[in-house]
């Protein structure tokens, strides 16, 4: 099982949008047993990040540049604007 | 429910970022929607963790900050004349011209998960985003809002 995590500044708000729709994609992809997911604030993150503590990172707010290649930028799936791109992004790391 | 106090600027002449947040802060506080910190707590956050967005049709930014600075859930809306820039939620070094303003309150964390993403989905809805830039009727806003299952 990998391990998911979906942040946003506050962990309240955009986070949430983004974990409705991941699921409801994971749903769709047959991948729900794969994943499990954890929704956070950033602030409380940055250090589980750095020390590699999660499979896949997803997040709709500005990253500090230690990180930034273990996160994948979720803003897309608020926006609708390369949705795509995200998910494909994040099937990759559930398969890898 | 998210719409029922009405709280809404149209056509804002705001000088930047700062000036429309307060503006529109100011209104939820006086409404006893909010805390008086709140307005405090948005701005900061916004500094350090920006709410740019931009989409297909134009900008829009939804400044928000913690639950516990708010007493009722709630949504607030305001339109600029003229864009103005905030940051990039996620790159702060971009900036995005933002004409539509929600100033999303929540009273509870992960509350109202449906009604934030249908408000995410009139992003992707051009013409329900250039109907609000244009309104300047209350009653008009909560109607395309009502269309796209917000309330």
């Amino acid at each position: 099982m990998k391990k998911m995590l979906i942040m946003c500044g506050a962990g309240h708000a955009t986070s949430t949008v983004v974990r409705a729709k991941v699921e409801s994609w994971l749903k769709k992809e047959g991948l729900v047993s794969q994943v499990s997911i954890k929704q956070s604030a950033i602030g409380d993150e940055v250090t589980n990040i750095s020390n590699g503590n999660y499979d896949i990172v997803v997040s709709t707010t500005v990253v500090p540049n230690e990180i930034k290649d273990k996160v994948i930028n979720g803003v897309a799936l608020l926006t609708g604007l390369g949705a795509d791109k995200v998910f494909s992004a994040v099937k990759k790391e559930i398969e890898a | 429910m998210f719409f029922d106090r009405d709280i809404m600027l149209f056509h804002q002449e705001a000088e930047d970022s700062t000036d429309i947040i307060s503006r529109i802060a100011i209104r939820l506080t006086e409404a006893g929607i909010v805390k008086r910190d709140f307005g405090k707590h948005v701005l900061e956050r916004e500094a350090t963790y920006p709410t740019g967005l931009k989409t297909k049709a134009l900008g829009v930014a939804i400044p928000h900050t913690d639950s516990k600075y708010v007493n009722q859930s709630q949504i607030a809306f305001a339109s600029l004349k003229k864009p103005i820039s905030f940051k990039d939620m996620t790159d702060p070094d971009k900036k995005v011209e933002v004409s539509l303003v929600f100033m999303i309150a929540m009273s509870k964390p992960h509350d109202q998960m449906t009604l934030l993403s249908n408000l995410m989905a009139v992003f992707q809805n051009e013409n329900a985003l250039i109907k609000l830039l244009q309104s300047d009727d209350v009653a008009e806003v909560k109607q395309v809002l009502k269309t796209n299952n917000i309330e």
